[in-house]
C-alpha cells in the first residue's frame, strides 16, 4: 500500500508525444507567396476557454500553438468566433467573452482589448474608419479604429452573423438562431453613411453566412430549419431583392478569383463534397481534393492568394484538437498540421 | 461510550477463560489463574465477506465526517470520479470505475431513485446526515431478495434509513443548526415517536442555504503561469429543503411494513462556468421540487420462504430560467416533469442450509414531458425479471443472477422504440483458512444502460440511439483481523483489481454549430484499475481510540474505439490515474479530532490528453473538532470544521472553481 501510494506521487504521466514537425513539407509547398504567416482561429467549446489562435510561419516551415496566449501572458477567452485582417491590424471575435481583440499581425501581441458595450459579438468585418461588429443583442456595433471603442449601434434582424460590405452598404444576414425553431428568413442592408438599417431582403430559413460576388450580388448559405427545412444555397441581388435558389446546396464557402470554393457535409452519413462554383454561369466543377477524405469533418476554408494554395480546417467534431490541410491549386496533398479545438477561420498574413 | 456500542450489532459475545500454565514441567513460574474476559465483536463487515466490492459509510463514520449532502460522503469511497461544479448547489454526479455516471443507480432502501431524463439525479440534493448507513457495491450488492433494477445495475449506491431506537421513552427529539461561511445556514430536526409496541415513525426536516459567493483565483492561461485575478463567485445562492416521514409497522413476527414519504424543493441561482473577461452578470436559476412516496413490505413467511414487496410513485419538477435570454423573447422558462411509477417484487427460497433461489421481478413507468416546443413527450415502459441463485459449500460462497429485461419507449409523434437484455452476473468468494477471515473474491457481470432520454430525444437526430453495455471482471482479496485484548481492535484490509469494458458508448458531438449537439454509439473503453481500502479501529483506554479509514485508486481507463483517432489510448475525460482519501478520527475525553484528505490526481478535460487539456491534480484537506456535553435535559454536541484547511485552489471541472477555505460550526441537541 505505502509502494503504491509514493508511486503514484512519484508518477506524472506524461501524454504520448505527438506529430513530428514537418517544417521541409511547409517550406516547399508555400513557394511564392509574400505571404508571411497563416494564422488559424481555433473556436474552442462553450465554458472552457480553449479559444486560441495557431499559426504558420511560412519561412521556416514551423507551426506554432496558441501565438496569442504565448505573447500577450493570457489566453484569448471563450469561443473565438472570427477573425479579419482589416488596414494593417488583425481583429478578433470572442464571443463569449464578449471582447474583440485588436492584435498586431507581425507579433500576435494585442494592442487592446475592446470589452465596454461590446455583448456576444459575432463576426467582423471593416470599412472606411470603422470596424462592424455583429451580435446576439440583434445589433451590429460600429467601432473606431483609433479609439477603441463602440461610437454607434444599429438594429437589424434577430441574431444577426456574418456581414459583407460593398460600397456604401452593409449587408448582414439575421438568422434567428436563438429562437429556434422560429429562424429569421432575412438579410439586412445598413447604409453606412448613416448607419440605419434600409432595407431587409427575404432570402430563406436561417442564413448564416454570405460573401460578394460582385458589386450587385451576394452568395448566401441558407441552414434551413434542421427538420423539414432544408438548407439552400441563394443568389441575392442586392439591386432588386430578387433571389434565385441554386440547385445545389453548400456548408461553407470562399470566393476568390471568379469561383466559389465550396464544401457540402452530409450530417448523416458524416461525409463532405468539394467542388467549386464558376460564378459566371452558376456551373458546378468538381474539386478533387487528394486526401480530404481523411477529413473528419470540414469547418473551414481558404487560399492563399500568392501560391493558389487550398486550405480546409478539419473540426475532428471536436472531440479532440483538429487539424488544418493544405492542398495545391490543383488538389494534391501538401502537408497538414494540428491546431486547437475546432479551428474554423484562416487568414493570411 | 454508550452509544457506540448500541451501534454495533451484536451478533457473537465469546466468553474466554484465560489460563497461564508453564511451558516446562521444570519451570518454577507460578501459574495464574486470570479472570473472566469477554470479548464481543461485531459480525465480519459485509466489506470483507461481499462477493463484490462494497465500501460501507455507517452512521458513526458519516457523522465524523460531517456528511450531509450524498456528495460529501462520496468523496470518501475508492473507485469513484465525483463530478462537482461547484458549492452547495452545483450539480454532482458519480461515476464508478471508468463505467460513466449512467451506470450507477442510486437506491434509498433498495429502490432506486431514477432520473430518466438526464441518467443520474444530483447527488447534492440527497441529506446522509441521518441515515443508517451508506453503501456503495461495484457489480451488485450480495443479498439476493432485492428488486430487479438494483441487480440490473452496473453498481449500486444505496442509502439505508435508521430505524428509530428508543430506550425507555416513546419520543426522540433532536435539533442542530449548522451556520458556516458564505452564508451557509443549516437547521435540521429529527422527531421519532413509538406508538405502542409496533409502530414507530420518524420525521426529519433539513433546510440548507447558502450564498456561495466564495473568493477564487482565475488564472488566464492553462499553464496557470502568466496573469491572474482574485474574483468572486457571485449568482450562486441556493436554499434546499429536504422533509421526510417514516413510519414502521411491525405487523407480527414475520412481517413488516414501512412506508416513506419525501418532499424536496430547491432553489438554485446558476453561475455557469467563469468566463475570461466576461461581465454578463449570471441569469440563469433552476427550480427543481420532488416528492415520492415509498412502500416496504416483508414477510418471512417460514423458514424456507421469505416475500418482499415494494411500490413507489415519484413526481419531480424542474424549471429552468434564464432572465437574460438573446433570443427574442428575451426569458428561457424551460419546464421539465417526470414522474414514475414502480412495483417489485420478490421471493426467495431455501432449498436447505446451503442453497437458496429467488426469483425478482419489477415494473415501472417512466414519463417526460416538457413545455420546450422542440422536445416531445416520453413514456417508457421496464419491465425486469431476476433469477438468482446462492450457495454457501463451506469454503466457498457462490452468488448468480440471470436478468432478463425488456423496456419499450414511446413518443408522442409516434415513434416507438424497444430494447430487450439478458444479462448475467456470477460472483465467488473462497476462504481458505477457517480461522482467518481471509477471502478470495472475483466477480464477473454484463449489463448495458439505456440512453436517457435527454440523449435519445431532446438531441439532435439521437433516435436510434442504442444502449451502452458493460462487462466488468473484479479480482479482489479481502482480509478482516479482529485480535483478542489487544490495542488494535480491528484491521480491515480489501485490494482489488478489475478490468471492464464499455462499448457502444454514447459520445455527444456538435452537429450543424456548437449550439446543436447530436448523440452517437461510438466508444469503446478499457478499463483496468485497483482499488484499495486499509482501516482500522485502535482501543488505547476506555476514552481514548482511533480510527483510520484510507482508501487507494488506480484507473487506467482509455479510448480504444479507433486506432486512427487522435484520442486511441488516451485517458477519457476527468477521470484521474491516481486518487487516493484518508480519514483519522481521534476520540479522547476531552475532546474529538477528525482529519480527513482527498487526494485527486492529474485528470484531462478532453478525450485528446495534451499539456493544455491538463486539469491538475488537487489535495483538499479538512480538519473537524467535536464535543458532547450531558447536560440535565439532553446531550449537546458542538463541532467546528475547517474544509479545504490549505486554501487550494482546484477546480473539478473546468472552469468551475471550488471553494477555498471554509468553515463550519454545528450545535445539535439531543433530548433524552
Amino acid at each position: 500500500m505505502a509502494i503504491f501510494v509514493a508511486v503514484s506521487f512519484s508518477c506524472k504521466k506524461e501524454p504520448a508525444k505527438e506529430e513530428v514537425q514537418n517544417v521541409d513539407e511547409i517550406v516547399e509547398a508555400e513557394q511564392g507567396t509574400p505571404v508571411k504567416y497563416i494564422y488559424i482561429l481555433n473556436e474552442g467549446t462553450w465554458g472552457n476557454n480553449e479559444a486560441s489562435l495557431d499559426r504558420i510561419e511560412l519561412a521556416t516551415g514551423i507551426f506554432e500553438h496558441n501565438v496569442f496566449g504565448a505573447q500577450n501572458g493570457r489566453d484569448l477567452g471563450d469561443i473565438a468566433n472570427d477573425i479579419q485582417l482589416y488596414g494593417s491590424k488583425m481583429y478578433i471575435v470572442v464571443n463569449n467573452s464578449n471582447t474583440l481583440e485588436v492584435v498586431e499581425p507581425e507579433s500576435g501581441r494585442s494592442i487592446q482589448q475592446i470589452s465596454e458595450g461590446i455583448n456576444q459579438p459575432r463576426y467582423v468585418v471593416g470599412a472606411g474608419a470603422y470596424v462592424y461588429v455583429s451580435s446576439y443583442s440583434d445589433l451590429v456595433y460600429k467601432i473606431d479604429t483609433t479609439t477603441f471603442s463602440v461610437v454607434a449601434t444599429c438594429n437589424v434582424g434577430r441574431d444577426p452573423e456574418m456581414m459583407a460590405v460593398v460600397g456604401e452598404k452593409l449587408y448582414v444576414v439575421n438568422s434567428g438562431g436563438l429562437d429556434n425553431p422560429n429562424y429569421d428568413t432575412t438579410v439586412s442592408v445598413v447604409d453606412l453613411t448613416t448607419f440605419q438599417e434600409v432595407e431587409k431582403f427575404a432570402v430563406g430559413t436561417n442564413p448564416t453566412k454570405l460573401a460578394k460576388i460582385d458589386n450587385e450580388r451576394l452568395l448566401v448559405i441558407c441552414n434551413g430549419n434542421y427538420g423539414n427545412i432544408p438548407s439552400s444555397l441563394v443568389v441575392l441581388n442586392t439591386t432588386t431583392g430578387a433571389t434565385e435558389k441554386l440547385p445545389f446546396t453548400c456548408t461553407n464557402l470562399l470566393i476568390n478569383n471568379g469561383y466559389a470554393y465550396c464544401y457540402d457535409f452530409d450530417w448523416s452519413a458524416l461525409t463532405a463534397v468539394f467542388y467549386r462554383l464558376n460564378l459566371t454561369t452558376f456551373a458546378k466543377e468538381s474539386l478533387v481534393l487528394n486526401g480530404s477524405g481523411d477529413i473528419a469533418c470540414p469547418y473551414g476554408i481558404a487560399i492563399n492568394k500568392g501560391n493558389g494554395n487550398i486550405y480546409v480546417t478539419d473540426s475532428r467534431n471536436f472531440l479532440s484538437n483538429g487539424d488544418i490541410y493544405c492542398f495545391s491549386a490543383a488538389g494534391a496533398f501538401r502537408y497538414k498540421c494540428e491546431c486547437g479545438v475546432g479551428p474554423s477561420k484562416v487568414v493570411m498574413w | 461510550m454508550k452509544s457506540f456500542a448500541k451501534k454495533m450489532a451484536l451478533v457473537s459475545a465469546v466468553c474466554v477463560t484465560y489460563c497461564c500454565s508453564p511451558l516446562y514441567a521444570q519451570d518454577t513460574i507460578q501459574t495464574k489463574t486470570l479472570k473472566n474476559v469477554t470479548v464481543t465483536s461485531k459480525a465480519v463487515s459485509k466489506e470483507t465477506s461481499s462477493t463484490t466490492p462494497v465500501q460501507v459509510l455507517d452512521r458513526v463514520k458519516l457523522e465524523r465526517i460531517n456528511a450531509v449532502q450524498l456528495s460529501d460522503a462520496v468523496k470518501q469511497m475508492s473507485g469513484v470520479v465525483l463530478k462537482d461544479y461547484g458549492g452547495v448547489g452545483g450539480i454532482k454526479t458519480v461515476s464508478a470505475r471508468g463505467l460513466g455516471s449512467q451506470f450507477s443507480t442510486l437506491a434509498i432502501d433498495g429502490i432506486a431513485v431514477g432520473d430518466c431524463q438526464n441518467g443520474q439525479p444530483d447527488l447534492g440534493r440527497f441529506i446522509v446526515s441521518e441515515l443508517d448507513n451508506l453503501s456503495f457495491a461495484n457489480g451488485q450488492p450480495d443479498d439476493i431478495l432485492q428488486p430487479a433494477r438494483v441487480l440490473a445495475s452496473g453498481n449500486v449506491l444505496n442509502m439505508q434509513t435508521s430505524k428509530p431506537v428508543f430506550d425507555d421513552k416513546n419520543t426522540n427529539l433532536k435539533f442542530g443548526f449548522e451556520a458556516g461561511s458564505f452564508g451557509l445556514m443549516h437547521p435540521s430536526l429529527k422527531y421519532e415517536q413509538r406508538f405502542g409496541e409496533k409502530l414507530h415513525m420518524s420525521l426529519q426536516g433539513t433546510y440548507i442555504q447558502s450564498n456561495g459567493d466564495y473568493p477564487f483565483t482565475i488564472y488566464y492561461t492553462q499553464s496557470k503561469t502568466d496573469s491572474s485575478s482574485r474574483e468572486r463567485r457571485s449568482h450562486s445562492a441556493v436554499r434546499m429543503t429536504n422533509i421526510e416521514g417514516n413510519l414502521f409497522y411491525n405487523i407480527d413476527d414475520h412481517q413488516r411494513m414501512t412506508a416513506k414519504l419525501h418532499y424536496y424543493n430547491a432553489f438554485q441561482q446558476l453561475p455557469g462556468p467563469v468566463i475570461y473577461y466576461s461581465e454578463t452578470p449570471g441569469s440563469e436559476s433552476s427550480h427543481d421540487q420532488s416528492g415520492f412516496l415509498q412502500l416496504h413490505y416483508i414477510n418471512h413467511i417460514s423458514p424456507r420462504w421469505d416475500l418482499r414487496v415494494d411500490g413507489k410513485m415519484y413526481a419531480v419538477q424542474n424549471i429552468y430560467d434564464d432572465s437574460a435570454y438573446n433570443g427574442s423573447t428575451g426569458v428561457l422558462h424551460n419546464e421539465y416533469r417526470q414522474s414514475e411509477y414502480y412495483l417489485t417484487s420478490a421471493l426467495l427460497f431455501r432449498l436447505n442450509d446451503y442453497v437458496s433461489f429467488s426469483y425478482s421481478t419489477d415494473y415501472f413507468y417512466n414519463t417526460l414531458n416538457s413545455n420546450v416546443e422542440s422536445c416531445s413527450d416520453v413514456e417508457r415502459h421496464s419491465w425486469l425479471n431476476a433469477f438468482s441463485a446462492k450457495a454457501y459449500l463451506g469454503k466457498v460462497n457462490l452468488t448468480s443472477t440471470v436478468l432478463y429485461s425488456l423496456h419499450t419507449e414511446a413518443v408522442l409523434d409516434a415513434f416507438a422504440k424497444e430494447y430487450r437484455h439478458f444479462t448475467p452476473y456470477f460472483g465467488v468468494t473462497y476462504k481458505p483458512f477457517k480461522n482467518k477471515d481471509l477471502r478470495l473474491r472475483y466477480f464477473i457481470k454484463q449489463n448495458y444502460r439505456l440512453p436517457n432520454f435527454n440523449e435519445c430525444y431532446y438531441a439532435y437526430m439521437s433516435r436510434d440511439l442504442r444502449p451502452e453495455k458493460a462487462f466488468q471482471n473484479n479480482l479482489g482479496i479481502t482480509y478482516d483481523f479482529r485480535p483478542v485484548g489487544k490495542k488494535l481492535h480491528s484491521l480491515t484490509l480489501l485490494l482489488d483489481g478489475y478490468y471492464n469494458q464499455v462499448s457502444d458508448k454514447i459520445v455527444a458531438f456538435p452537429s450543424h454549430s456548437l449550439y446543436m449537439w447530436s448523440m452517437i454509439n461510438i466508444g469503446r473503453v478499457s478499463i483496468t484499475g485497483v482499488d484499495a481500502k486499509v482501516a482500522a479501529d485502535l482501543m488505547f483506554s476506555r476514552y481514548l481510540s482511533l480510527s483510520l479509514d484510507a482508501t487507494y485508486t488506480f484507473q487506467q481507463a482509455i479510448d480504444v474505439t479507433d486506432e486512427k483517432s487522435k484520442t486511441y489510448m488516451h485517458q477519457i475525460p476527468y477521470t484521474p490515474e491516481h486518487s487516493l482519501s484518508a480519514m483519522a478520527f481521534l476520540k479522547t475525553w476531552l475532546v474529538d479530532f477528525g482529519y480527513n484528505i482527498i487526494y485527486v490526481g492529474d485528470r484531462y478535460r478532453l478525450a485528446q490528453n495534451k499539456p493544455e487539456t491538463l486539469v491538475e491534480g488537487y489535495v483538499d484537506q479538512s480538519v473537524i473538532l467535536s464535543k458532547e456535553i450531558m447536560l440535565k435535559y439532553g446531550n449537546l454536541k458542538l463541532q467546528a470544521q475547517v474544509l479545504n484547511l490549505f486554501d487550494v485552489q482546484y477546480e473539478v471541472v473546468n472552469s468551475y472553481p471550488m471553494m477555498g477555505r471554509n468553515y463550519k460550526f454545528k450545535i445539535m441537541y439531543d433530548f433524552y
